[in-house]
Protein backbone atom coordinates (compact mmCIF):
# COMPACT_ATOMS: atom_id res chain seq x y z
CA UNK A 1 0.00 0.00 0.00
CA UNK A 2 1.14 3.20 -0.84
CA UNK A 3 0.95 6.95 0.71
CA UNK A 4 1.63 10.39 -0.92
CA UNK A 5 1.74 13.92 -0.10
CA UNK A 6 -0.77 16.57 -0.86
CA UNK A 7 1.73 17.78 -3.44
CA UNK A 8 1.01 14.92 -5.67
CA UNK A 9 -2.77 15.08 -5.35
CA UNK A 10 -2.08 18.65 -6.76
CA UNK A 11 0.11 17.97 -9.21
CA UNK A 12 -2.53 15.44 -10.55
CA UNK A 13 -5.64 17.63 -10.54
CA UNK A 14 -4.00 20.70 -11.55
CA UNK A 15 -3.32 21.74 -15.21
CA UNK A 16 -0.86 19.70 -16.95
CA UNK A 17 3.14 20.25 -15.52
CA UNK A 18 6.14 18.31 -15.59
CA UNK A 19 4.93 15.75 -12.94
CA UNK A 20 1.42 15.54 -13.81
CA UNK A 21 1.83 12.29 -15.38
CA UNK A 22 3.89 10.63 -12.59
CA UNK A 23 1.39 12.29 -9.99
CA UNK A 24 -1.86 10.69 -12.06
CA UNK A 25 -0.21 7.12 -11.72
CA UNK A 26 0.66 7.65 -8.50
CA UNK A 27 -2.80 8.19 -7.69
CA UNK A 28 -4.35 5.64 -10.01
CA UNK A 29 -1.82 3.44 -8.43
CA UNK A 30 -3.75 4.15 -5.11
CA UNK A 31 -6.75 3.67 -6.41
CA UNK A 32 -6.41 0.31 -7.93
CA UNK A 33 -4.10 -1.09 -5.09
CA UNK A 34 -4.87 0.81 -2.32
CA UNK A 35 -3.55 3.94 -0.57
CA UNK A 36 -3.70 5.39 2.54
CA UNK A 37 -3.59 9.80 3.29
CA UNK A 38 -4.38 11.73 6.50
CA UNK A 39 -7.37 13.66 6.48
CA UNK A 40 -4.76 16.64 6.54
CA UNK A 41 -4.02 16.31 2.79
CA UNK A 42 -7.82 16.12 1.95
CA UNK A 43 -8.31 19.52 4.13
CA UNK A 44 -4.83 21.23 2.78
CA UNK A 45 -6.10 20.62 -0.96
CA UNK A 46 -9.55 22.00 -0.28
CA UNK A 47 -7.35 25.16 1.83
CA UNK A 48 -5.75 25.84 -1.08
CA UNK A 49 -8.93 25.95 -3.41
CA UNK A 50 -11.18 27.79 -1.07
CA UNK A 51 -8.23 30.51 -1.09
CA UNK A 52 -9.29 31.16 -4.58
CA UNK A 53 -12.49 30.52 -4.27
CA UNK A 54 -15.93 28.93 -3.37
CA UNK A 55 -16.09 27.86 -7.20
CA UNK A 56 -12.67 26.34 -6.99
CA UNK A 57 -13.54 24.71 -3.04
CA UNK A 58 -17.02 22.65 -4.50
CA UNK A 59 -15.53 21.66 -7.64
CA UNK A 60 -11.88 20.14 -5.65
CA UNK A 61 -14.64 18.33 -2.85
CA UNK A 62 -16.73 16.80 -5.74
CA UNK A 63 -13.16 15.64 -6.86
CA UNK A 64 -12.30 14.68 -3.83
CA UNK A 65 -15.74 12.35 -3.65
CA UNK A 66 -14.64 10.29 -6.38
CA UNK A 67 -12.32 8.36 -4.66
CA UNK A 68 -13.03 4.93 -4.02
CA UNK A 69 -9.98 2.87 -2.70
CA UNK A 70 -7.75 6.27 -1.46
CA UNK A 71 -8.80 6.18 2.18
CA UNK A 72 -8.69 9.94 4.30
CA UNK A 73 -7.43 8.37 7.61
CA UNK A 74 -8.26 11.15 10.59
CA UNK A 75 -5.45 11.60 12.89
CA UNK A 76 -5.91 9.31 15.89
CA UNK A 77 -4.26 9.38 19.00
CA UNK A 78 -1.84 6.36 18.14
CA UNK A 79 -1.37 8.53 15.01
CA UNK A 80 -0.58 11.57 16.91
CA UNK A 81 2.06 9.45 19.23
CA UNK A 82 3.64 8.50 16.33
CA UNK A 83 4.22 11.94 14.91
CA UNK A 84 5.46 13.22 18.44
CA UNK A 85 8.12 10.60 17.87
CA UNK A 86 9.17 11.59 14.45
CA UNK A 87 9.58 15.18 15.40
CA UNK A 88 11.56 14.04 18.74
CA UNK A 89 13.87 12.09 16.12
CA UNK A 90 14.36 14.27 12.98
CA UNK A 91 13.24 18.07 14.96
CA UNK A 92 12.17 20.40 12.79
CA UNK A 93 12.32 18.52 9.87
CA UNK A 94 9.39 16.48 10.83
CA UNK A 95 7.01 18.50 12.66
CA UNK A 96 3.30 19.75 12.59
CA UNK A 97 1.87 18.48 9.04
CA UNK A 98 4.84 17.09 7.86
CA UNK A 99 5.15 14.58 10.59
CA UNK A 100 0.79 13.72 10.67
CA UNK A 101 1.25 12.77 7.36
CA UNK A 102 4.37 10.50 7.52
CA UNK A 103 2.68 8.54 10.74
CA UNK A 104 -0.26 8.09 9.20
CA UNK A 105 1.28 6.12 6.15
CA UNK A 106 3.52 4.14 8.79
CA UNK A 107 0.72 3.40 11.04
CA UNK A 108 -1.45 2.25 8.57
CA UNK A 109 1.21 0.42 7.00
CA UNK A 110 2.50 1.88 3.78
CA UNK A 111 5.73 1.20 2.47
CA UNK A 112 6.20 3.98 0.17
CA UNK A 113 5.49 7.96 0.56
CA UNK A 114 5.76 9.82 -2.70
CA UNK A 115 6.16 13.64 -2.43
CA UNK A 116 8.25 16.54 -4.30
CA UNK A 117 8.93 18.44 -0.70
CA UNK A 118 12.88 18.84 -0.41
CA UNK A 119 12.47 18.43 3.17
CA UNK A 120 10.88 15.34 3.48
CA UNK A 121 12.47 14.03 1.03
CA UNK A 122 15.90 14.40 3.55
CA UNK A 123 14.38 11.98 5.81
CA UNK A 124 15.47 8.04 6.12
CA UNK A 125 12.47 6.21 7.86
CA UNK A 126 13.32 2.26 8.68
CA UNK A 127 9.71 1.02 7.63
CA UNK A 128 8.65 3.92 4.90
CA UNK A 129 10.41 4.52 1.54
CA UNK A 130 10.37 8.28 0.82
CA UNK A 131 10.00 8.43 -2.83
CA UNK A 132 9.73 11.59 -5.18
CA UNK A 133 7.86 11.76 -8.53
CA UNK B 1 -28.14 -15.65 -18.42
CA UNK B 2 -28.85 -14.02 -21.86
CA UNK B 3 -27.43 -11.69 -23.80
CA UNK B 4 -28.35 -9.74 -26.55
CA UNK B 5 -27.07 -8.04 -29.92
CA UNK B 6 -26.51 -5.16 -27.36
CA UNK B 7 -24.39 -6.82 -25.40
CA UNK B 8 -26.76 -6.59 -22.36
CA UNK B 9 -26.02 -8.81 -20.04
CA UNK B 10 -28.64 -10.45 -17.68
CA UNK B 11 -27.15 -12.08 -14.40
CA UNK B 12 -28.28 -13.67 -11.70
CA UNK B 13 -27.26 -12.28 -8.31
CA UNK B 14 -25.95 -15.68 -5.54
CA UNK B 15 -27.25 -15.89 -2.30
CA UNK B 16 -23.72 -14.26 -1.03
CA UNK B 17 -24.54 -11.27 -3.43
CA UNK B 18 -22.17 -11.78 -6.26
CA UNK B 19 -22.73 -11.58 -9.38
CA UNK B 20 -20.26 -13.41 -11.75
CA UNK B 21 -19.61 -11.45 -15.23
CA UNK B 22 -19.61 -14.10 -18.05
CA UNK B 23 -16.13 -14.61 -19.49
CA UNK B 24 -16.83 -13.24 -22.58
CA UNK B 25 -17.83 -9.92 -21.00
CA UNK B 26 -14.50 -10.22 -19.06
CA UNK B 27 -12.50 -10.90 -22.29
CA UNK B 28 -14.08 -7.75 -23.57
CA UNK B 29 -13.38 -5.57 -20.50
CA UNK B 30 -9.83 -7.12 -19.64
CA UNK B 31 -10.33 -7.99 -16.40
CA UNK B 32 -9.48 -11.18 -14.76
CA UNK B 33 -9.14 -12.92 -10.90
CA UNK B 34 -8.60 -9.66 -9.05
CA UNK B 35 -9.04 -7.44 -11.32
CA UNK B 36 -11.22 -3.96 -10.21
CA UNK B 37 -13.93 -2.42 -11.80
CA UNK B 38 -16.11 0.43 -10.82
CA UNK B 39 -20.11 -0.14 -10.50
CA UNK B 40 -22.06 2.97 -10.43
CA UNK B 41 -25.89 3.57 -10.32
CA UNK B 42 -27.67 5.91 -11.87
CA UNK B 43 -29.41 8.61 -9.95
CA UNK B 44 -32.94 6.42 -10.13
CA UNK B 45 -30.93 3.17 -9.37
CA UNK B 46 -32.18 1.56 -12.01
CA UNK B 47 -29.41 0.79 -14.25
CA UNK B 48 -25.78 -0.24 -13.06
CA UNK B 49 -22.71 1.08 -15.12
CA UNK B 50 -19.54 -0.90 -15.11
CA UNK B 51 -16.79 0.22 -15.75
CA UNK B 52 -12.79 -0.62 -15.87
CA UNK B 53 -12.10 3.39 -15.88
CA UNK B 54 -11.32 4.51 -11.99
CA UNK B 55 -13.69 7.75 -11.82
CA UNK B 56 -10.87 9.85 -10.08
CA UNK B 57 -9.40 10.02 -13.73
CA UNK B 58 -11.55 11.51 -15.42
CA UNK B 59 -10.81 14.53 -13.20
CA UNK B 60 -6.89 14.40 -13.80
CA UNK B 61 -6.16 17.98 -15.31
CA UNK B 62 -9.68 20.17 -14.78
CA UNK B 63 -8.43 21.87 -12.42
CA UNK B 64 -6.54 24.39 -14.07
CA UNK B 65 -4.29 26.79 -11.55
CA UNK B 66 -7.00 26.90 -9.29
CA UNK B 67 -5.38 25.54 -5.89
CA UNK B 68 -1.63 26.72 -6.35
CA UNK B 69 -2.20 30.02 -8.71
CA UNK B 70 0.32 27.80 -10.91
CA UNK B 71 3.25 27.75 -8.47
CA UNK B 72 5.13 24.28 -8.09
CA UNK B 73 2.45 22.57 -5.52
CA UNK B 74 5.19 21.11 -3.24
CA UNK B 75 6.66 24.66 -3.09
CA UNK B 76 3.27 26.08 -2.81
CA UNK B 77 2.14 23.15 0.23
CA UNK B 78 5.55 24.13 1.80
CA UNK B 79 5.08 27.89 2.85
CA UNK B 80 1.71 26.67 3.93
CA UNK B 81 2.97 24.37 6.36
CA UNK B 82 5.79 27.02 7.42
CA UNK B 83 3.37 29.80 7.64
CA UNK B 84 1.12 27.30 9.70
CA UNK B 85 3.79 26.56 11.83
CA UNK B 86 4.83 30.39 12.50
CA UNK B 87 1.38 31.39 13.34
CA UNK B 88 1.12 28.27 15.89
CA UNK B 89 4.44 29.97 17.39
CA UNK B 90 3.28 33.15 17.65
CA UNK B 91 0.26 32.00 19.57
CA UNK B 92 2.74 30.49 22.03
CA UNK B 93 4.56 33.33 22.30
CA UNK B 94 7.63 31.73 21.19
Amino acid sequence: MISYDTNVLIYAFESDNQWSAAARKIVEVGEREGAVLSVLAWQEILAGAALRSTEAEAKQRAILDQFMITRFVPVTEAIANKAVALTRRFGRKAKGYDAILLATAIEQGADTFWTNDKILLELKLPNLNIRSL
Amino acid sequence: MKTTDKQVYVLKISPQGQLTLPKRLRQQLKVDKGSRVTIRASSDKKQLEVSTDLPITKYFGTMGRAITGGRDAAEYIREMRDEDNRQRGRKLGR
